[in-house]
């Protein structure tokens, strides 16, 4: 029931005006019916008030004199009248009895019921007695003179105005039942009338977009309907036009998205093959320097002096710094090329053997390293390697200077996100150069200080950002520093 | 068995001279033939062009290839040798200063025997050098053919 109401404004509306029309007309029709019996009471009290004291006034002189038989012929003569006058009488008489002074009665049309000289019983006044269901009694003074000498006491028979009341009350039921039917009717029609040009509204608006919406049987109505119906044309046709615009757009970013992408591809090749280059070219001049010069110093040592020798060994110094140096750029430079392939991977086994081959390096280094177990991320296996491996390696190469070196890899949550960190107690940082330490080239320590080339953090900073990623950095000088980063989870890459 | 001769191929003359002199003095006695370029290295194996004529017989116990050669570059000097029964098992070993990681793939795609980068610090290059010389002159035999 529930669901038939409100799925339907329609049937909303039927049913509010149909509870409307048959409260309202069933209202009325009560109201009208009281009031028709108060009417028709008073008419009856007033008339039959009026008639008991004219006959009252009629028999004043018989009732003087004792002319007991002129009287009863009155009395008589009353109720034939009233009894043959039956057209439209809302009453009749039932019986007429006139009383004397002692309340005995002196005549009535009723000589079996009331005999003559006969207490009448408790005498009742002027008022109006509806004691019973079809008749009323009223009484009225007979004067004579001036004074009260008796009464008359007439019987009304009400039976005509109770049928009266009954047609009457008969015709407003079937009027009620009329006019609701009518007004179920007038509501049905009214509530398609109103809810109709709804559907017709719901039917068009799929097409929204589409530019084809006419209301050709609303858009010329001036009421709210046809403000209804002209604003979604207009929205319609506005949003056909947008679209068409989008498309446009779109068409055209996908053709510069296409032109960009040749124009990467095209630069990324040339990259390629003048990072490639530089892998062969500059690197074999390096080597005749470097190799050279040790050809030198092992072949002809005995005939150098301590400086010549010394200078040799800075021309080699200079050399291998160069190949370090040529190494980190390429590295840099390939780790924003190089294609990515996203696996799980293991980051505690990995910083395990990262940091055995840092151990092997320097073996006599006192070290306390920790990694927690079971760290893992998805990401491109070279990629995450050589972040720490330059992660590591940093903190490996800057708490060298402490007598015991502390290095601990771990994880943290912060919100929901997993946070990787790696902490050191090496030589730290100045907080105010924090925004250098992922830039190429930029060194917070000098070359005698701690030895290197300024790309590794730059390389560590494009790995993450390639995955997607963050890194930033703490530190304190002279405490030690610590790395955080993180590689979000990319489930569905390729 | 034949005379156990090493054909280096490289174009630099500074990185021939180099490794010349790195197989000598690790005590590597054997000829050492060197070649310039790619097509030369091929006209050597096969006994063509200016080495029409040559007893190809004798072929190299093991080749040392650069990658990047004028000409026919390593990769297709190598592509051609594993492509001909007659040099098919040659011992070759990529030795190139490239640490490109799709050189390295592709050289053991094609069936190279091994990667050598070499390095800018000529002990380490001098290690790399000892390390062939002991693999492939010493302990490993040529299969017979």
């Amino acid at each position: 029931m529930n669901n038939w109401l409100s799925g339907s404004f329609f049937r909303q509306v039927s049913l509010l005006l149909l509870v409307f029309s048959v409260v309202s007309i069933t209202a009325y029709a009560i109201h009208n019916f009281y009031e028709l019996r108060r009417q028709w009471r008073d008419t009856i009290k007033s008339q039959s008030s009026d008639v008991t004291s004219l006959i009252a006034l009629t028999v004043a002189d018989d009732l003087r004199y004792g002319k007991h038989f002129d009287l009863w012929n009155k009395l008589k003569h009353f109720q034939e009248q009233s009894e043959h006058d039956q057209n439209g009488a809302l009453y009749r008489f039932r019986e007429i009895t006139a009383l004397d002074n002692t309340g005995n009665t002196a005549g009535s049309t009723d000589p079996i019921k009331h005999p003559l000289m006969q207490s009448y019983g408790a005498a009742p006044s002027t008022t109006v007695l509806w004691n019973s269901a079809d008749a009323i009694r009223m009484a009225a003074p007979v004067q004579f003179g001036g004074e009260k000498i008796g009464s008359i006491i007439v019987a009304f028979d009400i039976t005509p105005f109770r049928q009266f009341l009954w047609i009457h009350l008969r015709d407003f039921a079937i009027y009620l039942f009329l006019v609701t039917l009518a007004s179920v009717a007038f509501g049905l029609a009214l509530a398609r009338w109103i809810t109709r040009p709804l559907s017709d509204i719901q039917n068009v608006l799929p097409m929204m977009g589409s530019g084809n919406i006419a209301l050709s049987a609303l858009n010329q109505r001036q009421d709210e309907y046809g403000r209804l119906a002209r604003a979604i044309e207009s929205a319609d046709k506005h949003i056909q036009e947008d679209a068409k615009q989008i498309r446009m757009h779109r068409d055209t970013l996908e053709e510069t998205v296409k032109l960009r992408t040749n124009e990467l591809t095209a630069s990324n090749k040339e990259l390629e093959a003048f990072s490639y280059s530089v892998s062969h070219d500059l690197r074999a001049p390096l080597r005749a320097i470097d190799g050279f010069s040790l050809a030198l110093i092992e072949d002809y040592g005995d005939k150098l002096d301590e400086t010549a020798a010394s200078y040799l060994k800075r021309v080699r110094g200079g050399a291998q710094k160069m190949g370090t140096l040529i190494d980190d750029l390429l590295q840099l430079s390939r780790v924003t090329r190089l294609e990515m392939k996203y696996v799980k991977i293991d980051l505690s086994a990995m910083a395990e053997k990262i940091i055995q081959g840092l151990k092997l390096d320097d073996p006599k280094r006192d070290a306390e390293i920790s990694i927690s177990p079971d760290l893992t991320a998805t990401g491109d296996t070279g990629l995450i390697q050589i972040m720490l491996q330059n992660l590591l390696g940093n903190a490996w190469k800057y708490s060298g200077k402490k007598n015991r070196s502390i290095i601990e890899f771990g994880s943290l949550m912060q919100g929901d996100e997993l946070v990787y960190f790696i902490r050191d107690n090496g030589a730290g940082f100045d907080m105010r150069y924090v925004s250098k330490l992922f830039g190429a080239f930029q060194r917070l320590h000098t070359e005698d200080e701690f030895p290197g080339t300024g790309i590794g953090l730059a390389t560590v900073q494009r790995i993450a950002n390639r995955h997607g990623g963050r890194i930033w950095a703490e530190g304190k000088v002279g405490e030690g520093s610590c790395f955080y980063f993180v590689l979000p989870h990319i489930a569905n890459q390729p | 068995m034949g005379s156990k001769i090493i054909l280096l191929v490289e174009d630099n003359p500074d990185d021939r001279i180099l490794t010349v002199r790195a197989l000598k003095q690790h005590n590597i006695s054997n000829e050492i033939k060197e070649v310039k370029d790619g097509q030369e290295v091929l006209d050597y194996l096969f006994g063509e062009g200016e080495y029409a004529g040559r007893d190809i017989t004798i072929q190299p116990q093991i080749i040392l290839l650069d990658l990047k050669l004028p000409r026919v570059d390593g990769l297709e000097v190598l592509q051609r040798i594993r492509a001909d029964s007659r040099t098919r098992r040659l011992p070759v070993v990529i030795l190139t200063s490239s640490n490109e990681q799709k050189d390295r793939i592709s050289s053991y795609d094609l069936g190279a025997n091994s990667y050598v980068r070499k390095p800018v610090d000529f002990n380490e290059f001098i290690e790399a050098a000892r390390q062939l010389g002991m693999y492939w002159l010493m302990l490993n035999e040529a299969p017979d053919d």
